[in-house]
This record gives C-alpha cells, structure tokens and sequence, in this order.
C-alpha cells in the first residue's frame, strides 16, 4: 500500500560533559552510566535488531558534541563498564535474596537482562558506541545530526561570533566523528530566533527543528503547518513539532509513559534496602540515592509506598497497546489532513532521546513495538529521516518564523530567571575576552603553547556556555555542582587570556586544563574570531 | 611566575559587575511578556558613583530598534544592576541606552546595549501547542534526583 503520508521521528540524544577523571568515581558521572545503559544501547540494540528482520529503523537521531566525546572516552567506557559490573553483582544478590517465581524476580531478572545487554554492547563495539551509530547511518538505518557545541541556547547569547563557534564547533565535530558533513542541526531546546540563521546558513546547516508555535506565528503562516518542512531565509528548512503526537509520549501526566502498568521511576531499591547491604553500591558519601533497580510499578496516584509490584509481562504488553494506539492515531490523523489540506503530511515527533528507557523504562520496546507495527500491519505510513522528508517535497514560501523554544513557557526563561542569571555577566565578559583574544592572536605566527593555549582557551568557554547549568540551577537540582562548572570555566577562560596577554603562559596550566577537558580534539580558536577581522 | 587566581563562586559574580573591564549593558529576551537587562561598571566608573561625582540615579531607556524611537525609560539607582521589565509590545526589536548623568545632573556618557527579537506570541499556556511545565515534562536529570 502506498504511504498516505510519512512519520518522522526524531530522538536527542544529549549530556553535558560530565567527564572527572580526577576522582575514583564522580556523582556526575552516573548520569552517563545510566543513560549508556538504559536508553542508547537499548535503542542501539533495537535499531539492529529491526535491522536483521529487513526492518528499516528511519530516525533521525541528534547526538551532541559533548555525549559524543562521552561515547568515545576511553576511561569513560571503562567507568562504564565497572558500573554494569557492580550492577550485575548487585542483582545476582537480589536474585539469591528475593523469593523465587515472585514479581520481583521477574523485575530482576529483566534488569540482568538489560545489563547484560549493555555489556555485550559495550564490548561489542570495543567500548565505543559512536562506532555502532556511525555503523546504522552508514547503512541507511538512521541519519545522525548534531546540536550546538555544548548544548548552548543560541538566541541568548548576545555574541555572533559565539553563535557562529557554537555552531562551528559542532560541525566540524561531526565531521571529523562521521567522516561527512551534518545536514541537521538540532537547536538545543528548540529555542530559536531569526538572528541565529546566518551562523546557521555559514557552517552548511540544511535545517533546523522548530517548536509548534514557532510557525504557528510565522510570517507568512505555513500553508501546511506543521505538517511539511518549511523553507526559510536563505534556503535553511525547518521542521515543527507535531503537538498531537508529541502530548501522547512525551508527558507523563497525559501520555503514555504514565500509566499504571509502567515502572515507577521514584521507588527505587536504593532507598528501600537494607542501608548495609546497599552501602557498597553508594558512592563514598554513603547518601542513599536511586540504583536504578526499581521493582514497582506506577499503579496510580497512590504514595510511593503504596505503589504495587511491576510486571514485566505487564508493562510489555501495555507497550505493545500503545504502539498499536500511537499508530492507529497517526492514521486518524493523517486521513485528516489528507482531506483538510490535500497533501501528505509529515508528523514530525521530536523526543529527547533519554526519555526513552531512562524515565519509560519501556519507551524502547514501544518504539521497537511502533517501527515494528508499520511493517507488520502494511500501514500507509512511512518512517523517514528528516533529510529523506525534505528531498520528498517541502512548502516553497519562505517564512520567517517567530522566536519560540519547547522549554517551559515556550520561550526562553527557564535559562534567564532569578535562580540562574547571575551566569550572564560573567559568561558574556568571557566570551568578549575569547574574542578579544581570538582576534588579536589570529593572524600573527602563534608559537605552539600560545596555540594551545587558545584552543584550550575556547574549549572553556564552550563548555561554560551548556545551557545545563543555568537549567540544573533553575530546577536547584545538582545546582552546586552547576556553580562550579560556570564559575570554574570562565575562570579558566579569564586565566588563560590573562597568560596570552602578558605573554606569560604556564604550560603545566595548559596541561592540566587540557587533561582534564580533552574535549574538541581539532578545535582552532579562530572560529571566535570576528568576520571583520578574517 | 604569576599565580592562578581562585575560582569565585556564584555569590562574587554581581560584585564583579562593580569593577568590569568595560561599563556595558545588555538585554536579553526571555518572553513575549519579559527582557532581561543588567549592568556592569569598571572600578573607576563605580569609585566615581561612590564619591558622587556621577549622579547616584541612572537612566535606563529602552528603544524600538527598527525606528530608534523610545519605548520605555526608567530610572534607577547605578548600582540596580539588573532588571526584569515587560516590554511595551511584543513582536518588536529592542535595545537599550543607559544614560550617566553627572553630579549637576547634566549628560556625561551613553552606555548602548546589543538589540534583541521579542517573540510575538502568547506565553504557551495561552498557546494552542503543547508546552509541558518543567515537571510534566521528562527532562533527563538523574536518577539521583530525590522525589519528583
């Protein structure tokens, strides 16, 4: 049967870079741990697994510059797989200790199996997933695009030249990962504003994705709303998120992800376990947290300690309903627009990437469950990459859309607020010092410390500019540890320019600062260099 | 050899706007009903405020930068620093100009800000799209975040 119309589907996939070689173990870093095991490899091993029964996956999936130095870290992978280590030992403890044929044995044995999992993965691909995802865009299963840099929230940033090397940084990373150049870019948030579209149109960005509101208030308002890719100045596209599909899997209020039968994401054995049998899976500070073993289920809107064992079968069973569900409401929604615009449509479903497995311990088995559904069920729907949905056809009036992002309010203020803005000074004074200095130091012979030493200069400044610090400052969730990454970047950034000024660089400095954040490997400074200054 | 400067914490960063390189001020967008403004001043601009050889009152005026004609104007004390103001219409280019007026009140120099794109929308609970708040929302935070 002929495809009514195409499904988009487009995961981010983002962490800051939360890499602390310095300590044994860094709270921080389990960040990373958890989502390496619970969404990437998870949607890794689906995206194969369709592979092999001739199953063509279509995602589109956005892998940002600092997940992506994560992915490939040597001593991260390593870290990675202690924690799958301690992890598997914890659950065969779980496995002697819970009764047999009972609810909790299933969970557990589900969670042994998800672990072994991530550990064959992991050493599968030597440690190094960025191989597994350039391997399915080489073969056709996904396309893979970038984000900025550091996950920077461009229409805030003050500086072009810092717009521009956000972007810069990211392309240029991606080139240098995939061996190709990125033909999406994913803004972070979807914040948008018409004065980021030059640094866009300059790195040979194709398109971009927007929030719904963002063309809902376009000028001219797109014929086809969100429905097609837009054309805007300058030949970018963009994409809009479809908010049907978006409130059915996204919110855990009115979506899928907060039924009943699903995992409770709060109760978690870390804090229901005897404190010494857990002790030796805390970190040094002996603080119960989450161990991401969990054996209860949603259930409803009852206490945590009231919530009921989890079923896996259960929860299986119940993805596999939502998929057919998410499916059937797709073509509902499609044979609509067919009769109220004629065309047909693209429902272009944007998700971060870790919702799936991290939050929805079952998002991996829907998603596995929808691509599967379209094949089996021979639906007049086709999964396409975002690129594919452009070469298929697109709305030829450029718009202009309106500032707009997916954050809180739709706009821009859960990163400016009373909680974070102190940042901005000191983030704005930097990235004038990096472009001071960028521009001074560009066109004259740099001896190779006073090179490295401005390279390290603007890594710094990158890493300052992750819009994670000022959202981890607003939600007061690992805010100290937020504090410190804005105010020991700009520091360094300040530090180093100071050295390049008076001539007077430490290389020890340089050394450690390069040990430390080896982020970036090809940076050249000179992407903060004024224009004018070229 | 010249010694590493201490990192500051968060708690320093306002006072550092008394002693900046340069004496700026810059706007950010947060909403079509909401910019962000805020100051800094270098050491001698701020020990000239202190002495009262500048006027103590500052004056913050916001313009349309597509006709460079008034908007808003405030008056604020130097060392405000920071502001949360509604813009007077959405869907308009700002910028800012803080004036500094000496001790017998007469102009003595203009600060200009960058210029900013306030969106035209509604706040989102007022738009037809779906915008979940921070907690409906599925943010990746870790696992080790405590309670919802």
């Amino acid at each position: 049967m002929s495809a009514k119309g195409s499904l988009a589907i487009v995961l981010h996939a983002h962490l800051p870079y939360i890499r602390h070689m310095e300590a044994e173990r860094f709270l921080e870093e389990d960040w990373f741990f958890e989502a390496v095991t619970e969404c990437y490899i998870p949607l890794i091993a689906t995206i194969e697994r369709l592979s092999a029964e001739y199953i063509r996956a279509g995602l589109t999936i956005s892998l940002s510059p600092t997940l992506c130095a994560l992915l490939e870290d040597p001593g991260m992978s390593e870290r990675c797989h202690k924690y799958i280590k301690l992890r598997l030992e914890l659950l065969q403890k779980e496995l002697e200790r819970i009764p047999h044929d009972s609810p909790a044995e299933r969970t557990a044995l589900m969670y042994r199996q998800l672990f072994e999992q991530a550990r064959n993965v992991l050493i599968k691909f030597d440690g190094n997933l960025i191989t597994a995802f350039r391997q399915l865009q080489e073969k056709g299963q996904i396309e893979v695009i970038t984000t900025t840099a550091t996950h920077a929230i461009l229409p805030i940033m003050i500086h072009p030249e810092a717009v521009r090397a956000q972007v810069l940084a990211a392309v240029n990373d991606y080139a240098k990962r995939f061996g190709v150049r990125p033909k999406g870019l994913w803004l972070p948030e979807c914040a948008f504003t018409p004065q980021i579209i030059s640094a866009l149109q300059l790195s040979g960005i194709k398109y971009i994705f927007l929030e719904k509101h963002a063309l809902d208030l376009a000028n001219p308002r797109p014929r086809n709303g969100v429905f097609s890719p837009v054309l805007m100045q300058g030949g970018l596209f963009a994409y809009a998120r479809d908010a049907q599909s978006a409130r059915e899997v996204w919110s855990s209020k009115y979506g899928y992800p907060g039924s009943p039968q699903y995992r409770e994401f709060y109760r978690d054995l870390g804090f229901d376990a005897d404190y010494e049998y857990i002790r030796p899976y805390l970190h040094a500070d002996g603080i119960r947290r989450s161990l991401g073993i969990k054996y209860h289920k949603i259930t409803g809107n009852v206490h945590l300690a009231d919530k009921a064992p989890y079923d896996p079968a259960e929860a299986a069973a119940q993805a596999e309903e939502h998929a057919k569900d998410f499916l059937a409401k797709r073509l509902r929604q499609i044979e609509q627009i067919n009769t109220d615009l004629g065309i047909r449509p693209v429902i272009t479903g944007t998700y971060d990437a870790e919702l799936f497995g991290h939050w929805w311990l079952e998002g991996p088995a829907f998603l596995e469950n929808v691509l599967r559904g379209i094949r089996k069920e021979r639906l007049p729907l086709q999964m396409i990459t975002a690129s594919e949905g452009i070469n298929a056809g697109h709305d030829n009036t450029e718009i202009k859309p309106e500032p707009a992002s997916w954050g809180e309010g739709g706009y821009f203020e859960p990163w400016i607020n009373e909680k974070n803005d102190w940042i901005y000074p000191r983030l704005n004074a930097a990235a004038e010092r990096m472009i001071e200095i960028a521009n001074r130091f560009q066109n004259i012979e740099n001896t190779p410390l006073q090179t490295r030493a401005l390279n390290q200069a603007a890594r710094e400044l990158l890493l300052a500019q992750s819009s994670d610090w000022a959202f981890l400052l607003y939600v007061q969730s690992h805010a100290p540890y937020a504090e410190k990454r804005v105010c020991a970047h700009t520091h360094h950034v300040f530090e180093l320019a100071n050295m390049l000024s008076e001539n007077d660089i430490k290389e020890e400095y340089v050394q450690s600062l390069e040990k430390q954040n080896p982020i970036f490997s090809g940076i050249d400074y000179r992407i903060f260099a004024s224009p004018s200054s070229f | 050899m010249k010694q590493e400067n201490k990192i500051p914490d968060s708690a320093a960063y306002w006072r550092e706007c008394f002693s900046s390189s340069r004496d700026r001020v810059i706007i950010l967008p947060r909403s079509p009903l909401s910019m962000f403004i805020y100051w800094e001043w270098t050491a001698l601009r701020t020990s000239l405020f202190k002495t009262g050889k500048l006027d103590a009152t500052v004056k913050l005026k916001l313009l349309y930068a597509d006709s460079n004609t008034l908007a808003v104007e405030y008056s604020k004390p130097w060392d405000t620093l920071k502001m949360y103001i509604q813009p007077p219409q959405a869907g308009r280019s700002y910028y800012a100009l803080l004036e500094i007026l000496n001790s017998t009140g007469a102009h003595q120099t203009t600060l200009t800000s960058n210029t900013i794109v306030i969106p035209s929308g509604m706040p989102a609970s007022a738009a037809e799209g779906y915008i979940p708040s921070s907690g409906e929302r599925m943010v990746f935070l870790p696992s080790s975040m405590e309670g919802k």
